[in-house]
């Protein structure tokens, strides 16, 4: 027993600095865990330097992503100024404002994206209590629970801090040639990016919170399921506008310019808000000609810097109380009486891959995914199209039928640890894939239903185009289950193994690869046999059904071999 | 338990079982059976093999040399059959976390295509014994330990198989809970089940098991009654002191208690 035992002192910032980094470290690895705990070939050594490679790889590609932007985003206020981006030169300034404005909204957007799930982890791993084990004062503790969250996401929030404000400011420069306005844009950029990070950092708090005591830690009842589906559409919305902003960019701030001219003062209320105050106040820093004194925007700039400390305060506190158990972080819910529900098997293997996939946003966005990609292009067809070819129906189609290509194995690595549970099951591993590969071919029927909507819009030249949007479907499913078979023979000698994405990261790709091969085969059968017809001198009408033949005699090789495939790789 | 009538032979019969890890030799030439009625209790130090073990008989792990049957069937090629027969309690906490016990009981009813009528009254009764109600809702993963290990062995009892293979299935259980799933699996001895029981918690091994195994190394050291394995060894007293002599760890942990107690002295800091 030391005497010793029980004393505290005063942290240096050093120190609490490099502590933090072992609990953000504990948080990578602990959530590394959760997912792979089933793991029967990777030693805990090595899933420690798994979750610590993984997280700097992260780090290094936010940041890279990042700082991509902010050289964009400076790209496109040097174009402003320079009068080359559309803007009328009087209201040059307005674009400024909105460019700094969006940069500032995507970076907390960008932030809350990719921060919410790390975040939930740093509640449900309870990291933040690691600090009240060690010897230091209370005020410390709170401390080390920010600085272990911060850690998370530092060089993120630097990048932000910093990437921008400097291309700013040597845009500003390059203008005006005079370091004044330079500077003090840059600093109000600093301020405004800080003020953004102060915020964020509360949002994702209080958004983790809601996520895990709501969802996470809640029952499956079924307003749970709803707040849990509304929650995965709200995010995917956001991230496909994000997605969307970012691609129609050159559309974007003229337009917002152009309607702050036109609809002023309405939309000048607009400044007053956030992000665009944010804007106002650095375009009225950096000294930029035509900006009206728009002092007041000063004090709401306060206001929000205001709120940010707030925001990190309450976060300080609320990271020190989950950590001592003063907050609470479960929530109760009504019990219900037991039930029992028996379906049959294949019903219930899909249901139960279906709520797995679902219950966190970061899986249940891949079933949003291969759709997601149809949008740029049936935005682009809608406004460059007078009518839609079979040749356009084909370009709409192919990249989420083989995107779905890939899902067998995302199927494979949501059940995690589960699979090492599912090996216990008194079930032919066959029947285990029938199943991925059934729910793989669920997902696939949006596509036809997609090419369906899109011809509401436009009008389609040839009916063949609705059969091939149909034939995806079989496409995807021969596809989704020859890679799993593939994958189930090379990776588990044929039977069901515990999955681990760190562990098969290079066998995953190739199997993706093979499904992304089969998928395009039927559609390589089509154009094969539609050139030959065409070739032979025969109307284009009856090309596109010979190649419609093709494409059913393509799935119909590829159902063949994956039937010849299981029978000799698998083993019960 | 109407799956062990169809089955023949006894529940299980491991022969000459070895399983190696690239160099190393995790169950070397193992040999045991199980019968029916009884509890067969494997006990080792840690890293003796007993995991390894189960995993083999379980049909979760092919043997590298050897043979096993449950009930007459080879798990490794006649998985099905022998999976449904058998109720495992693994040593971690192999479930579906994100599901709540609700879904994951659902989940495994309908694999196993058990009677939903008959299933209900079952997995209602456990679920009272164990004072499980409050948590039948909740993830997976946001239960406590020993609620987990609670969902644990209502998964593996919930189609009441005739052979139960448990990886030392009290840990984190409270004594109420103990007591209840000892009942439990006495009634299953009753109804002519067996079980094979796997742990290091050796009171409750002493006080549970007809037969014992007691493995070091990969390798059967001593197997009997405890009565049998006391004279076995020509230990006295407790089956601590039959194991520790077994495994000839007795005189080297007498002197690493005499270290300690040297080391840890007052005086010494003085």
């Amino acid at each position: 027993m030391s005497d010793t035992a029980g004393a505290s002192r005063k942290l240096s910032w050093r120190e609490a600095w490099g502590i933090a980094g072992r609990i953000a470290l504990e948080v990578q690895f602990r959530s590394a865990l959760a997912m792979n705990a089933g793991s029967m070939t990777q030693t805990i050594e090595k899933q420690i330097d798994r979750a610590r490679s993984n997280a700097r790889f992260n780090k290094f590609t936010v940041s890279f992503f990042i700082g991509m932007l902010a050289v964009i985003f400076g790209v496109i206020v040097w174009l402003t100024l320079s009068g080359t981006y559309g803007a009328p030169p009087e209201f040059q300034w307005i674009s400024v404002a909105f460019t700094v404005s969006i940069f500032s909204l995507m970076g907390f957007s960008f932030l809350i994206f990719w921060g919410i799930m790390v975040s939930t982890s740093f509640i449900s791993t309870n990291a933040a209590s690691i600090g009240h084990y060690l010897p230091v004062s209370r005020a410390d503790t709170g401390t080390l629970a920010l600085l272990g969250y911060i850690r998370l996401f530092d060089s993120q929030m630097v990048s932000l801090v910093v990437f921008f404000p400097l291309a700013y400011g040597v845009v500003i420069y390059l203008i005006f040639g005079s370091a004044v306005p330079a500077v003090l844009g840059a600093l109000a950029c600093l301020i405004t990016f800080l003020i953004t990070v102060g915020l964020a950092i509360a949002v994702m708090l209080i958004l983790a919170l809601y996520f895990y005591t709501r969802i996470q830690t809640s029952g499956g009842s079924r307003l749970n399921n709803i707040i849990r589906i509304l929650f995965i559409i709200l995010w995917v919305a956001a991230i496909m506008g994000f997605s969307l902003s970012f691609q129609l960019l050159n559309i974007i701030i003229p337009l917002l310019a152009s309607l702050s001219i036109q609809l002023a003062p309405i939309w000048n209320i607009l400044f007053f808000g956030y992000p665009f105050s944010m804007g106002t106040f650095v375009v009225l820093a950096s000294g930029i000609p035509g900006t009206p004194p728009l002092w007041i925007d000063l004090l709401v700039v306060l206001l929000y810097g205001g709120l940010a400390i707030l925001g990190v305060r309450w976060a300080r506190n609320f990271l020190q109380g989950v950590g001592t158990g003063n907050i609470a972080v479960s929530s109760t819910g009504v019990v219900r009486p037991v039930s029992l529900k028996v379906s049959r098997v294949g019903v219930a293997l899909l249901r139960k891959d279906i709520r797995i996939a679902t219950r966190t946003p970061g899986q249940a966005i891949m079933f949003f995914l291969p759709f997601l990609t149809m949008i740029p292009v049936l935005l682009q067809f809608t406004f460059n199209l007078s009518v839609v070819h079979v040749s356009d129906v084909i370009i709409f189609i192919v990249i989420p039928t083989v995107m779905l290509s890939f899902y067998s194995i995302f199927f494979l690595s949501v059940e995690a640890r589960g699979m090492a549970y599912t090996m216990t099951l008194p079930l032919p591993t066959k029947r285990i894939l029938l199943a991925k590969a059934h729910l793989i071919t669920l997902m696939s029927i949006v596509i036809p239903v997609l090419v369906l909507a899109f011809a509401l819009i436009k009008p389609f030249t040839n009916p063949v185009s609705f059969l091939i949007a149909f034939s995806m479907v079989p496409t995807v499913y021969v596809s989704a289950y020859i890679s799993l078979v593939f994958f189930t023979r090379f990776v588990g000698g044929g039977r069901l193994i515990g999955f681990e994405i760190g562990q098969h990261i290079t066998q995953m790709i190739l199997v993706g690869l093979l499904g992304a091969v089969f998928a395009f085969i039927p559609i390589a059968f089509f154009g094969l046999f539609w050139f030959m017809t065409a070739l032979a001198g025969f109307v284009v009408e009856l090309a596109h059904f010979v190649g419609l033949a093709g494409l059913w005699i393509g799935i119909l090789f590829n159902y063949l071999l994956g039937k010849l495939f299981a029978r000799f790789f698998l083993i019960s | 338990m109407t799956q062990a009538v169809k089955g023949n032979g006894r529940p299980i019969i491991a022969r000459d079982l070895v399983r190696n890890f690239g160099r190393t030799v995790a169950v070397d030439h193992l040999s045991f059976e199980v019968r029916a009625g009884e509890i067969y209790g494997l006990l080792g130090p840690n890293g003796a093999g007993k995991t390894t073990t189960v995993k083999m008989v379980s049909g979760l792990l092919p043997p590298t040399q050897g043979e096993v049957e449950v009930f007459g069937f080879d798990p490794l090629n006649q998985p099905i059959e022998v999976k449904s027969r058998i109720g495992l309690v693994p040593e971690d906490h192999i479930l579906y976390e994100s599901l709540t016990p609700r879904e994951f009981f659902d989940f495994i009813a309908s694999i196993r295509q058990l009677d939903q009528w008959e299933t209900k009254q079952r997995i209602t009764s456990l679920v009272d014994a164990f004072e499980f109600r409050d948590h039948y809702d909740k993830p997976i993963a946001a239960l406590s330990h020993g609620n987990r290990q609670k969902a644990s062995i209502l998964s593996a009892i919930i189609h009441d198989p005739p052979l139960l293979v448990l990886d030392e299935p009290f840990s984190g259980l409270d004594a109420r809970t103990v007591r209840v799933f000892k009942d439990i699996l006495n009634i299953h001895l009753e109804n002519g089940g067996g079980i094979l029981f796997s742990s290091h918690i050796l009171e409750v091994a002493e006080s549970l098991c007809d037969r014992i195994g007691i493995i070091d190394d990969g390798k059967m050291v001593a197997e009997g009654t405890v009565d049998e394995l006391r004279e076995m060894v020509k230990a006295h007293g407790s089956l601590e002191e039959i194991f520790l002599r077994a495994v000839q760890q007795d005189t080297e942990v007498a002197e690493t208690v005499q270290a300690l107690r040297k080391a840890l002295a007052k005086e010494n800091k003085r």
